[in-house]
């Protein structure tokens, strides 16, 4: 009998183990929430299996997918990939602007994209009014040309209050261009100088908000 | 057509290295217990390694030709059968055949419920890898990035790896990459389905090694069902391998070595191949991640200081597992040396180092941390597999080698982490410690499993 306990104690163990595991992962899965969540819209069949796509496909911040399609068409335009490509974009508050510059290397893998404006050919990832609006070809823009210096030991080990007083000085209510800065990039500190009437060449331009552009 | 030939091709080189590489890795058990399926299956990750590091070299040498590639893999096969002929005819180990446990009751329940879980794992990672085929946003830009590198120019270009911004982590080993590149190569197409496979094949190979290992090992049924049950319960461990990171498949290295070294307390016949095993597959982790070398120093360190306590000299047995690590790490080492690319590391000079180092307020801080993501978490796996080892006994009988090795080896490794935390250049070390603690918890999930079942007693019917 003590034997006999002794192993369901440890089948209750395992269980109560495998349980609580799983549990915590069902609890914050997307998955389970998204099923609950159209359960009660699901009706025609036709609506049911696109629907069943939709939930079982992952909704993630920025999508690694649609960063490939966004940028699959400009890689036929690009220079030779021994030509270090420059980055710039359009600064926003809500954007990601560091994750959305790697995915970018990520897609045109094997050129070399660096988190720089001073390139002969730059790389554009702009939102969408920018190029509904041709904000670039009619000059609307403040371009941020950036200057790198070597960070101090205190700027090193306090990133995240450094970073945070570059962005502050930002105007809110402008549009800026300019070549961000990754929270980890090494002993170099960005600094930004802010100018009006900047000419670029536009290369290709694309309708989902990619350029290609060449620096005067 | 031509997609299907290359197909067949690629999966015969790797699993005719793997099963060659079979009858020299199971040295120890007879030919009689051999599963030579399960075998070769278990095997198919040191497969991978050799032809990730004929890739390595092919990329260097021969531009990535397919020809060379393939070339150099069969000489490989032909090398290695040649070489090992020898061991195809002859056993130097004989044990008696492994005890069959009675099919009672509790067996049936515990077995159907490892069952349920393995289908039910593998299930969830074939959903969740539909859902996120590039894996997680580290694995795509670290892995499958250098991965794209090394496949999308044959030529020169694949160099531009090393010219990236830091973030990139572009000095990490080629396991992973150049493995991928190389099934890319051999079908002539970029698919996601590539990356995903190698993460299953790792995962599955892991819960099967330990499995298989330890059921050789205790003879007993029940207390190797219950350490698998607790691997396939650790959703970090399926989370992990899910998002295509590089902890699983270390963790598989590091879990064989250990199995070498528990061999060889109780096989002394071939006690020096054994070490040279061990020291190899902990080598090899070497060239799976950076932190792949300080498991194998921790390992070396630890089992030295045995060592020395026992015959106050490094024995023989150590300088073949020196030997083994430094053969499986040479890859490793080549790419660090002559292939270096922008680190976190290298941004502080050595007075700034120094300073860090000696900072007393980062040290509390670092250890503070680390305290607080052991205990408190969520860190149930060490509370219930405590629980578990408590109900089940230990056994005073047991050999406690492995186990002591293994408690001084996270030590090491511990003491390792902790000066690399004290040199990073990041003000939030408790986040950066969160986020690398589960990870680092799981690589070493299996061997831990392995250690302390050896030393529990039989749970009897």
């Amino acid at each position: 009998m003590k034997k006999l306990n002794k192993c369901y104690l440890i089948l209750i163990i395992l269980i109560l183990y495998s349980f609580i595991q799983f549990f915590e992962w069902f609890k914050y899965s997307t998955l389970i929430s998204n099923f609950i969540n159209k359960k009660n819209v699901i009706t025609k069949n036709e609506i049911k299996k696109n629907y069943l796509i939709n939930v079982l496909k992952k909704k993630n911040k920025i999508s690694i997918e649609k960063y490939e399609k966004r940028f699959g068409e400009i890689i036929e335009y690009l220079p030779n990939k021994n030509e270090e490509l420059g980055y710039i974009t359009d600064y926003s508050d809500q954007k990601d602007v560091g994750l959305e510059y790697m995915l970018t290397q990520y897609s045109l893998s094997p050129y070399i994209i660096k988190l720089s404006s001073d390139k002969k050919y730059l790389i554009g990832n702009f939102s969408k009014e920018i190029i509904e609006d041709n904000i670039i070809e009619n000059n609307r823009y403040i371009f941020c040309e950036e200057k790198e210096r070597k960070r101090n030991f205190d700027e090193i080990i306090n990133y995240t209050k450094t970073n945070n007083k570059i962005k502050n000085t930002w105007p809110k209510n402008k549009i800026m261009i300019y070549s961000p800065f990754l929270k980890r990039s090494g002993n170099k500190l960005k600094q930004y100088k802010c100018v009006k009437n900047k000419n670029f060449k536009i290369v290709k331009k694309f309708d989902n908000g990619v350029m290609l552009i060449q620096r005067d | 057509m031509f997609f299907l030939l290359n197909l067949i091709l690629f999966i015969f080189l790797t699993f005719s290295l793997a099963y060659i590489l079979n009858k020299i890795v199971f040295i120890y058990i007879p030919s009689f217990q051999q599963n030579s399926v399960l075998n070769t299956f278990i095997l198919i990750p040191l497969s991978l390694y050799f032809s990730s590091v004929l890739y390595f070299f092919n990329l260097i040498l021969f531009e990535n030709s397919i020809v060379s590639l393939i070339f150099l893999e069969i000489s490989l096969i032909l090398i290695f059968y040649l070489m090992f002929s020898y061991k195809f005819k002859n056993k130097k180990v004989i044990y008696e055949k492994i005890a069959n446990n009675k099919n009672d009751k509790f067996n049936k329940i515990l077995n159907f419920f490892f069952y349920f879980l393995f289908v039910l794992i593998i299930f969830i990672f074939l959903i969740k890898s539909f859902r996120s085929p590039h894996g997680e946003i580290d694995a795509a830009l670290v892995w499958n990035r250098a991965a794209r590198f090394m496949f999308r120019d044959s030529g020169e270009y694949w160099l531009n790896n090393f010219l990236l911004e830091s973030n990139f982590h572009a000095g990490h080993p080629f396991y992973l990459g150049a493995t991928i590149a190389r099934i890319w190569t051999y079908l002539n197409i970029e698919t996601k389905i590539a990356p995903i496979s190698f993460h299953l094949i790792h995962y599955i190979s892991t819960i099967l090694l330990l499995f298989y290992s330890l059921k050789f090992f205790l003879k007993k049924n029940i207390n190797v069902v219950i350490s698998c049950i607790f691997l396939c319960s650790s959703v970090l461990f399926l989370q992990l391998s899910v998002n295509q990171y590089a902890d699983i498949p270390i963790s598989y290295f590091i879990l064989f070595s250990f199995i070498f070294l528990a061999m060889s307390q109780i096989n002394k016949t071939i006690e020096l191949e054994l070490f040279f095993l061990a020291g190899f597959f902990i080598g090899i982790a070497g060239w799976v991640k950076n932190e792949g070398l300080i498991y194998a120093l921790s390992l070396l360190l630890s089992l030295t200081f045995f060592d020395y306590l026992k015959n106050k000299k490094i024995s023989k047995k150590n300088l073949f597992f020196i030997a083994g690590s430094f053969i499986a790490a040479v890859p490793a080492l080549i790419k660090k040396i002559f292939y270096l690319a922008p680190n976190h590391y290298f941004s502080v000079n050595l007075k700034e180092k120094i300073y860090l180092i000696t900072d007393f307020d980062r040290l509390v801080t670092i250890i503070k941390s680390m305290i607080n993501v052991f205990l408190v978490n969520g860190n149930y796996l060490i509370i219930f597999l405590v629980a578990i080892a408590y109900i089940i006994g230990i056994n005073k009988k047991a050999n406690f080698e492995i186990f002591k090795i293994f408690l001084l080896y996270f030590l090491f490794s511990i003491s390792f982490f902790i000066i690399i935390f004290l040199q990073m250049p990041y003000d939030d070390i408790y986040g950066i410690i969160k986020a690398t603690y589960g990870r680092w918890q799981m690589q070493l999930l299996p061997a831990c499993l392995f250690s302390v079942f050896l030393i529990l007693k039989e749970v009897k019917n």
